[in-house]
């Protein structure tokens, strides 16, 4: 199935458009599912804190989850901020303005303090409208006497009754314990306070309506209660604004977190509680089984150490948190927290979480999973598409390679579908950042992101398959910015190495090179080296280049001188100046190919002429023959006429004789004819021709001598042209030999060097008329000597036979002595026996 | 009185060969185009064609294909097209023989009448003799060695004792070949003493007497550098 599959080897454009949406929307969906996910899994707590929806949740319910814990966790610590503030602020569970702080020992309430110390005791409304106001300061300048009347003799000192530290105890703590105070008048020495001193200018007076001044007799003292003043206001300012914050906002009908805290110190009991009902009192009640009714419930208590809760808060956990407040949370403390949850009425963090958590971690498996499947969709197609990209059968039938488009360099097209991405990463960032409805709204976020990943695949698409197609044809790196860059540097160089003059060329490269070199060694050393090393190693690689197209060239030239025709060097392979050597070569190359194709050609024209010429001529000539002789058997009576006639047969044989020469002549020289090559035994051939011209050598009154050195001598030649090469030759030996003479014959084998043979046949006779002309002549076509002009024959045979031997690899020659003529024929021979069957079976 | 077809464009060659035709007692019927050609083969009774193949309205190819449709009297070829090709073209499609121009009109003639004995005469002889022992035939060509007499298509052909013995051994042994020193042990009984040319001599002169054309023989072959065998095409 697979290769069926495979076999169907091309893909419609429609099915790659329908494909190619499809593939668009697989993108789309995974992407605003992964944004659903992403906004989905995370929501806003009311003071900005984010939480996130963990995997692990999937299965718990929502309060049992990791978030609501994280939640719960969140909301403790800044109830136990509230409690604390409360313990500053409020009295019998209401805020209590006049409520004293004695500021020194607010400063060392985690730190032990001293058993006499120095104090100021403000209304804790009146330090927070103060560090309100801010606090004004003024530099004056005392004399001795000013500062002493200023300032008040004696110093106040203030002593706690009670100091104690154990059990979480603390100096604040101890400083509001009721009549634990006793304040002593100390007279110390007299200090000159002479001089610049900062006074803060009072706003209020203390609870026993002093200034700071009437608490301390010098300066010093001054300016400590001042700093001590100013800390204890900023923070109480500071503390007053969450308090106020956290107690709005941890009211009972504002949240479902509910707490009951106790702190009992000297048997007295402070209570602080976000739930009205109990603030009256809690007789007959079971406060862990009112907080267990809840739902989630944390019971602690540190003095009995005794923990219990139904929630993941444990108690180290809870003792960080208190930790932070430490200096309001002694041991003798009971908390109490619990979170309504069956009745989730009140807005708050448990509410949006609990929203969200339903909203979003029942789908929370489907989500992942569809966003997987999608992905692996997407990426199935993707592939697929890959695959069948660049063989797409178009609507007008053709299949398609490359498109319009794959002719942008491929740059620019990954630089297009860079800036695609970055526009419509752009647009997602301005319609979050500008658009509460996009950026609150889970939905629209997600719609968005699809949408937008839609467009952008369409981009990433029409990219990837250019790549895809262009990679396919071997397009990628023909259209490429990269390509064209190259070749213009490559130009640019090879101009400069070729159009510039010798000196240009030779001289200023090296010099500059030499200057470069030492410039490189003096002014780096060691470094400098290095580069010219790599440098010189890069310009010997190029040396070496240059050198091997020389050789190339040279190889190519041989070849062209040696008569090949098809000589090209592929330019692309050669080294700057040399490519136009090559290209000038090439050219030489050409222009000889063409010249030898347009001579056979002629040749080839030439020879259908002649054929075509000698058809029209053999039909008239037929006539002639025909008559001719049909007036031989007429009964003649007149001699004369006899003798015409005669003339007029023999002419018309000639005739035809010279024409059917003419056209074997202009075939073979036009290399027209087609040779079919065997075996033969070159001993055994020429007796056979013998045989056939026996009669007519007697008919010339020629003697014939044949002598074979070897019999069985092989040759590898076309039996029939050779056949005509002998018969022309003895033809040519019949017409021109001297009468009475003997011809000979004689066929020997030579032994060249390196195993080669060559079987040479040879005929000798006397020529009957001067040989007045050069060998070689002999064999040019229509070249007899001068007499035999009107005698029988064409002036074709021997350049015929010549011909002929030639085209079947053998040798033909022709040696003129005197009244000598000798033609040899000579084929090479790979296989023969030594002497004649005779004297081998005679052994 | 037997009927031959002449078809040729050229009037002069027609009327040339029809002189000669006569002579030899033949009817001859004259088209000048190949359609004329196939009317008169299919109006009269011919016993053999000659038929010029660069011809007018309908060449001697397409000429020749049609009559081989409807009848097998011997068709012979005669053209100034002389290539191997054409001669192999022309026999392929169903000609009998091919002769070139300009033509001997002798052999013409020979191989009309050749061709004729073997369309009228000789067609059902092949079985007859061909059981016999003592007879060797290829083709035309039958040696009875009882009657000690050799016949080409019918007539009489005068041979030598050696010839006669030479062609006895080739017939003999139809379609191999035979080296001429093969040839000479065989027929003399004795060693090749040295290579010559005498058996060559000798086909040279059974060919003169056995073939129309001994240039081109039609039975005994010379397998130049090989050897000679009787072969015949049929």
């Amino acid at each position: 199935m697979v290769e069926k599959f495979l076999k169907h080897k091309t893909m419609s454009w429609i099915s790659r458009y329908i494909l190619r949406i499809f593939l668009h929307i697989c993108i789309a969906i995974v992407f605003a599912l992964i944004l659903y996910i992403y906004k989905g899994s995370s929501f806003m707590g009311s003071d900005g804190h984010v939480y996130n929806l963990q995997n692990e949740d999937s299965e718990l319910s929502y309060s049992d989850s990791g978030l609501f814990n994280e939640i719960l966790k969140d909301n403790l610590r800044k109830v136990v901020e509230l409690s604390a503030y409360q313990t500053l602020f409020e009295t019998d569970g209401a805020y209590d303005g006049n409520k004293s702080i004695d500021v020194t020992a607010f400063i060392n309430r985690n730190s032990a303090l001293q058993s006499d110390y120095i104090t100021a005791v403000y209304p804790v409304s009146n330090l927070i409208k103060w560090s309100q106001n801010g606090f004004e300061y003024e530099d004056v300048n005392f004399t001795a006497s000013e500062s002493k009347n200023y300032l008040s003799s004696t110093t106040v000192y203030t002593h706690l009754k009670k100091n104690n530290v154990e059990g979480g105890m603390n100096a604040f703590l101890n400083s509001q314990l009721d009549n634990n105070t006793v304040r002593t008048n100390v007279k110390e020495a007299d200090k000159d306070g002479a001089g610049f001193h900062t006074v803060l200018v009072p706003r209020y007076k203390t609870v026993y309506n002093e200034n700071i001044e009437d608490i301390v007799s010098d300066w010093d003292e001054y300016n400590e209660l001042c700093g001590n003043i100013t800390e204890t206001a900023s923070t109480m300012a500071a503390c007053y604004e969450r308090y106020m914050e956290y107690a709005d906002k941890y009211s009972f009908y504002k949240t479902n977190l509910r707490y009951y805290i106790t702190r009992t110190i000297n048997a007295r009991t402070e209570v602080f509680t976000n739930v009205d009902s109990l603030k009256n009192g809690t007789n007959g009640l079971n406060l862990k089984d009112v907080f267990k009714s809840y739902g989630r419930y944390i019971y602690y208590c540190p003095y009995d150490i005794e923990y219990s809760t139904n929630t993941q808060i444990d108690e180290d956990t809870l003792r960080q948190i208190l930790g932070n407040f430490q200096y309001t949370y002694p041991d003798q403390m009971k908390f109490y927290f619990a979170v309504d949850v069956n009745k989730t009425a009140n807005v708050d963090d448990f509410k949006i979480g609990k929203d969200a958590f339903n909203r979003y971690m029942p789908y929370y498996r489907q989500l992942h999973i569809i966003i997987v499947f999608f992905a692996i969709v997407y990426l199935m197609v993707l592939i697929h598409l890959a695959i069948y990209e660049g063989r797409i059968e178009y609507h007008d039938g053709t299949v398609g390679g490359i498109e319009r488009i794959d002719m942008i360099p491929i740059e620019l097209v990954i630089l297009f579908t860079a800036a695609v991405f970055g526009i419509l990463f752009g647009l997602f960032q301005f319609s979050v950042n500008n658009y509460p409805s996009v950026s609150s709204n889970t939905l629209n976020m997600a719609a968005l992101a699809g949408v937008l990943a839609f467009a952008g695949d369409n981009a990433f698409a029409y990219a990837l398959y250019s790549i895809i197609r262009r990679a396919k044809a071997r397009y990628l790196y023909k259209t490429s910015l990269l390509k064209y860059s190259v070749e213009v540097v490559r130009k640019i160089f090879d101009k400069m190495t070729l159009k510039q003059n010798l000196f240009v060329r030779t001289v200023v490269p090296y010099i500059l090179s030499a200057i470069i070199h030492l410039y490189l060694i003096l002014r780096w050393s060691i470094v400098g080296i290095v580069i010219v090393i790599v440098a010189d190693v890069a310009i010997a690689i190029y040396i070496i280049n240059l050198n091997k197209d020389k050789f190339l060239i040279i190889d190519a030239l041989q070849r062209i001188g040696k008569g090949e025709i098809d000589v090209k060097i592929d330019i692309s392979k050669l080294h700057g100046a040399n490519t136009y050597m090559g290209e000038e070569l090439n050219k030489i190359s050409s222009s000889v190919e063409e010249a030898v194709n347009r001579s056979m050609r002629d040749e080839k024209l030439k020879a259908d002429l002649i054929t075509n010429v000698s058809h029209d001529i053999k039909t008239p000539l037929t006539s002639i023959i025909n008559y001719v002789d049909l007036l031989k058997r007429e009964n003649i009576d007149d001699p004369k006429v006899s003798e015409y006639i005669r003339i007029l047969d023999n002419k018309s044989q000639r005739l035809r004789q010279l024409t059917d020469d003419l056209v074997e002549a202009s075939k073979i020289s036009s290399g027209n004819i087609t040779l079919n090559f065997s075996e033969l035994n070159y001993a055994e051939f020429v007796n056979q021709v013998l045989g056939e011209f026996y009669e007519k050598f007697d008919s010339f009154d020629l003697v014939p001598i044949l002598k074979c050195d070897k019999y069985d001598v092989y040759i590898h030649a076309d039996a029939r042209q050779l056949y005509r090469v002998i018969e022309n030759l003895l033809n040519n030996v019949c017409k021109y030999a001297l009468p009475n003479t003997r011809v000979y014959m004689d066929l020997i084998v030579v032994d060249l060097d390196n195993d080669t043979h060559k079987a040479i046949f040879s005929v000798k006779n006397i020529s009957k008329n001067e040989l007045n002309i050069k060998a070689d002549e002999l064999t040019e076509r229509f070249i007899r000597g001068d007499i035999s002009r009107s005698t029988e024959g064409s002036g074709l045979g021997l350049s015929i036979a010549k011909s002929l031997t030639t085209a079947m690899g053998g040798e033909f020659e022709i040696i003129l002595d005197g009244d000598l003529f000798k033609a040899n024929v000579a084929f090479e021979t790979g296989k023969f026996s030594n002497g004649n069957p005779a004297s081998e079976k005679t052994d | 009185m037997q009927n031959v077809l002449v078809c040729d464009d050229d009037k002069e060659i027609v009327e040339a060969i029809d002189i000669y035709l006569k002579q030899e007692g033949i009817n001859v019927f004259k088209a000048y185009n190949g359609l004329e050609a196939l009317e008169i083969v299919q109006k009269n009774e011919i016993h053999a064609a000659i038929i010029d193949i660069m011809m007018p309205v309908m060449d001697g190819i397409q000429c020749t294909m049609k009559i081989r449709e409807q009848s097998s009297i011997p068709i012979i070829i005669l053209s100034a097209k002389s290539e191997d090709a054409d001669k192999i073209l022309g026999l392929n499609i169903g000609a009998d023989d091919y002769v070139t121009k300009p033509f001997n009109p002798l052999e013409l003639v020979a191989r009309v009448k050749s061709n004729l004995r073997r369309y009228t005469q000789l067609g059902n002889a092949d079985n007859k003799e061909g059981d016999d022992e003592f007879v060797f035939q290829a083709g035309g060509l039958v040696l009875n060695d009882n009657s000690k007499s050799v016949t080409v298509d019918g007539e009489e052909v005068k041979l030598t004792k050696i010839e006669y013995n030479i062609l006895m051994f080739l017939l003999k042994n139809k379609g191999k070949v035979f080296s001429i020193n093969q040839i000479y042990e065989n027929i003399w009984n004795e060693n090749a003493v040295s290579v010559d040319n005498t058996v060559a001599v000798h086909i040279r002169h059974i060919r003169e007497k056995i073939e129309i054309d001994p240039k081109n023989p039609k039975y005994l072959k010379v397998v130049w550098g090989v050897g000679y065998k009787i072969d015949t095409e049929d």
